[in-house]
This record gives C-alpha cells, sequence and structure tokens, in this order.
C-alpha cells in the first residue's frame, strides 16, 4: 500500500489540475457584462452570451436553445433592475449549484417615473462607468466563488480592467468639458441615459420611456416639441428601435438636428463591440453635435 | 324620420362632409415649414476669483476651460489666486486643473472658485509628482 501512495497523489494532481483547467461557464444576458465577465474571467471561463450585441434587451424572450446553455452553467449574470422580468421563471433551468447574480441590483437605482407605472428602477447602470467598476468587482468575487483556484488570475485581470475604466472615465470627463454646461440638454429615443446624465451633468428629453416597447402617444410628443422649444435643444440622438416618424416630426417641428445614432440597450457593432468603443462613440457624437 | 330619401340623402352626405375636415387634418402630413434650428445664447462673462492652495511647493500649474486655458504659472508659495472672466452659467462650469510638483511624493492641490455673490465652491486634486483632472464647480 505505501508503495501505492505515490502513484495514488500524482494520479491525484493531475485529476485535480484537469478539473481546474475546465474554464467555468458562464451565461450573460448583459452584453456590457458578457465583457466584464470574458475581461476579469481570461482563459479561465467560457462565456456565453445569450443577449448578443445589436440585440435589444428590453424585447429579448429566452429560446429552448437558452434553456440548455442554462443547465451546465456555473454562474448566471443578469442586468437586473428588472431588466430580465423573465429571469424567476427560468431559475429552474440553471444547473445545480449555479449562481445567479443580478449585478445591476447591487446598486443604487435612479428611479424615473414612468406615467402609469409610477416610479420604476432605471436598468440602464451601465451608461455610469462607476456603475461599470462596481459590476467587475461584483462579477470578480463571484468568480472567485465559482472557482476559488484562479482567484490570484481574476483578481489580476479585475485590477487591469479596473484601471482601464479609470483612464476611460478621465477621458469621458476631459471631452465632456469641452462642451459648456449649458449646452447639456438633448433628446435620446427612449430613456436609457438618465445614470450618463446624473454623472456628467446632462439633462436628457426621451421621446419613449424606459423601456423600447412603449410608443409615445401624441401627446407625448406634443409635450417634448414644445419642450425642445422652450429649451433650445440642438440635437435628437437616435438608435433603430424608433419609430423615424416620430424623430422626423420632431425635427420638423422644432428645428433640432439629428446628432446620431447612440448605442443605448447594451454593446453593438462596429465601434460598439467593445464597452470602451461604446462609451467613446456616444460621448463624442453627443459633445460634437451639442458643440 | 318621414323626409324623402333625397332629404335623407343629403342630409348623410352634409355630415360626411363635415367628417371630412377633421379626418383630413389628422391624416395629412403638416406642412408648416421647417422650423429654424433653435439657438441657445452663451452665458455671460463674469468676473471670477481662483485661489489654488496646495500641500507642497514650488508647484507648476494650468487651468483650462472649454480647452483654453485660463490662467497658468509657476508658484513659488501657497496660495496662488487670480482673478479671470469666464462665461459661467446657472448649470456651473467645469475647470480642467493641470498641476506638478518639483518635489517628489503625494501631495494635494485645491482650487476653489468664487463668483458674484455664490459661496466659493472647492475641489481637490491629489497626486504623486503630478496631478489631471477635471472638476466641476458647483
Amino acid at each position: 500500500m505505501k508503495t501505492l501512495l505515490p502513484f495514488l497523489a500524482v494520479i491525484t494532481a493531475m485529476f485535480s489540475s484537469t478539473l481546474a483547467a475546465e474554464p467555468v461557464k458562464v451565461v450573460s444576458f448583459s452584453t456590457i457584462l458578457a465583457e466584464v465577465a470574458q475581461q476579469v474571467g481570461g482563459s479561465a471561463v467560457d462565456v456565453v452570451e445569450l443577449v448578443k450585441p445589436g440585440m435589444d434587451p428590453h424585447e429579448y424572450q429566452p429560446t429552448p436553445g437558452d434553456l440548455r446553455q442554462l443547465a451546465d452553467a456555473k454562474l448566471v449574470l443578469a442586468s437586473g433592475k428588472n431588466m430580465e422580468h423573465y429571469l424567476d421563471k427560468l431559475a429552474g433551468s440553471a444547473g445545480p449549484g449555479a449562481m445567479i447574480v443580478k449585478v445591476g441590483d447591487q446598486m443604487p437605482s435612479l428611479q424615473l417615473n414612468e406615467g402609469g407605472s409610477g416610479l420604476v428602477q432605471d436598468p440602464h447602470w451601465w451608461h455610469s462607468i462607476a456603475n461599470v467598476e462596481k459590476a467587475t468587482k461584483i462579477v470578480r468575487d463571484a468568480l472567485i466563488l465559482a472557482d476559488p483556484v484562479n482567484t490570484a488570475e481574476f483578481t489580476n485581470n479585475a485590477n487591469a480592467y479596473l484601471a482601464k475604466l479609470v483612464a476611460l472615465n478621465t477621458w469621458v470627463k476631459q471631452k465632456v468639458a469641452d462642451l459648456p454646461r449649458d449646452k447639456r440638454e438633448l433628446v435620446t429615443s427612449h430613456d436609457a441615459f438618465q445614470y450618463f446624465a446624473k454623472q456628467y451633468g446632462f439633462t436628457i428629453y426621451p421621446i419613449e420611456g424606459i423601456s423600447t416597447e412603449q410608443e409615445p402617444s401624441a401627446k407625448q410628443v406634443d409635450d417634448l416639441i414644445a419642450t425642445i422649444k422652450s429649451q433650445g435643444v440642438k440635437a435628437i440622438f437616435l438608435e433603430d428601435t424608433l419609430n423615424p416618424k416620430v424623430s422626423s416630426e420632431i425635427t420638423r417641428e422644432t428645428g433640432a438636428k439629428i446628432g446620431g445614432m447612440l448605442y443605448a440597450d447594451g454593446l453593438g457593432s462596429g465601434e460598439g463591440s467593445t464597452y470602451e468603443g461604446m462609451v467613446k462613440h456616444n460621448v463624442t457624437t453627443i459633445v460634437e453635435a451639442l458643440k | 324620420m318621414t323626409g324623402s330619401p333625397l332629404v335623407r340623402a343629403l342630409v348623410a352626405l352634409g355630415v360626411l362632409l363635415l367628417l371630412l375636415v377633421p379626418l383630413r387634418s389628422f391624416t395629412t402630413a403638416r406642412t408648416k415649414p421647417a422650423a429654424t434650428a433653435p439657438s441657445t445664447t452663451p452665458a455671460a462673462e463674469t468676473l471670477a476669483h481662483l485661489e489654488i492652495v496646495s500641500t507642497k511647493i514650488p508647484f507648476t500649474f494650468a487651468v483650462s476651460h472649454l480647452g483654453k486655458i485660463v490662467w497658468q504659472g509657476t508658484a513659488a508659495s501657497s496660495p496662488a489666486e487670480t482673478d479671470v472672466k469666464l462665461p459661467i452659467p446657472p448649470q456651473g462650469i467645469d475647470l480642467s486643473l493641470t498641476i506638478t510638483w518639483s518635489a517628489p511624493g503625494e501631495a494635494a492641490a485645491k482650487l476653489t472658485v468664487t463668483h458674484g455673490n455664490n459661496d466659493p465652491v472647492e475641489r481637490t486634486v491629489w497626486g504623486d509628482g503630478t496631478a489631471s483632472d477635471v472638476l466641476t464647480y458647483p
């Protein structure tokens, strides 16, 4: 038996290292959180995006294939703040021991008045870089819980990503500083940029509400036109989700110009395929149009 | 209804014609000329007092507003202060402060802005050798 012990120890070590090398499967309902998980997890994670770049998370519905992806996930990341209204129903599809983390629920919410729905939580927390820094720490801690063996890698990767976010925030502050504070007023397709507005001193007049599913009424459009005229708002920023008839009516009635397209609900294609690219595109588009 | 069919038809036609007016206004695109682009008047310039207090001297600094340097220099003592004209809207202003200390180690600098009858507003930057940040007033 004594002669077998070293052999068994070697076999056990080999088996353990094989297990440790197995990447942690992370399933994400947010394009932003998928990037954060990939940046923090590095080669130790396998990230599956259920909500893919360019998809509207407000209108996303899980497919049977998505449920299968959840079955063997170790970590499920959601934006939270009621963005994924279907999540509680899906919880049973996740594998045993899978952690479901509603990241946005762990940070303060802006409350927005949604007319008939009263005050609701604004789910678009990622437009504040400070919130993405918090999200990075939340994802790091969740990955460490899921895979303690790679604690050092997750910590180092998170620190590197946090340093990038600090530099990005400095860039945004410098870019926004080119715009007088009394010119920081804009119209957006839907009410997705209030966290950005709060952090950098903007006032946002949204055409649609928090969700892209809500079409504005004729009275809301008329009220918005009156506000744009009285406040002298110079530009309207679009997403591909907005009915173009509404934006063209507003530009015709007010003289405000189309300022460009913004990435509102997460990552997209082109410049907006990374968080840094998305932020730089949005900020540059806004500042150049309002100058 | 005892009127002749011709009278009834004429009444019905009249009602339909009356309905056409509001229907047309609902369904026809508005033909008003395009509004002119909104214009905002820039905020008037007011005299602002700027003061930099630094934990270390000497220091070299530059204060920028809207991308233009409004005050720069080297100070052998603290505080350094000046008056400059700045357009300050009710929403406030952003000032970029870049400061360099010749002495090594951590240091801090506080930039205070006072204008009109407003209370002084102070913002602080920290750094080791140099610091740079956009400071928001108020």
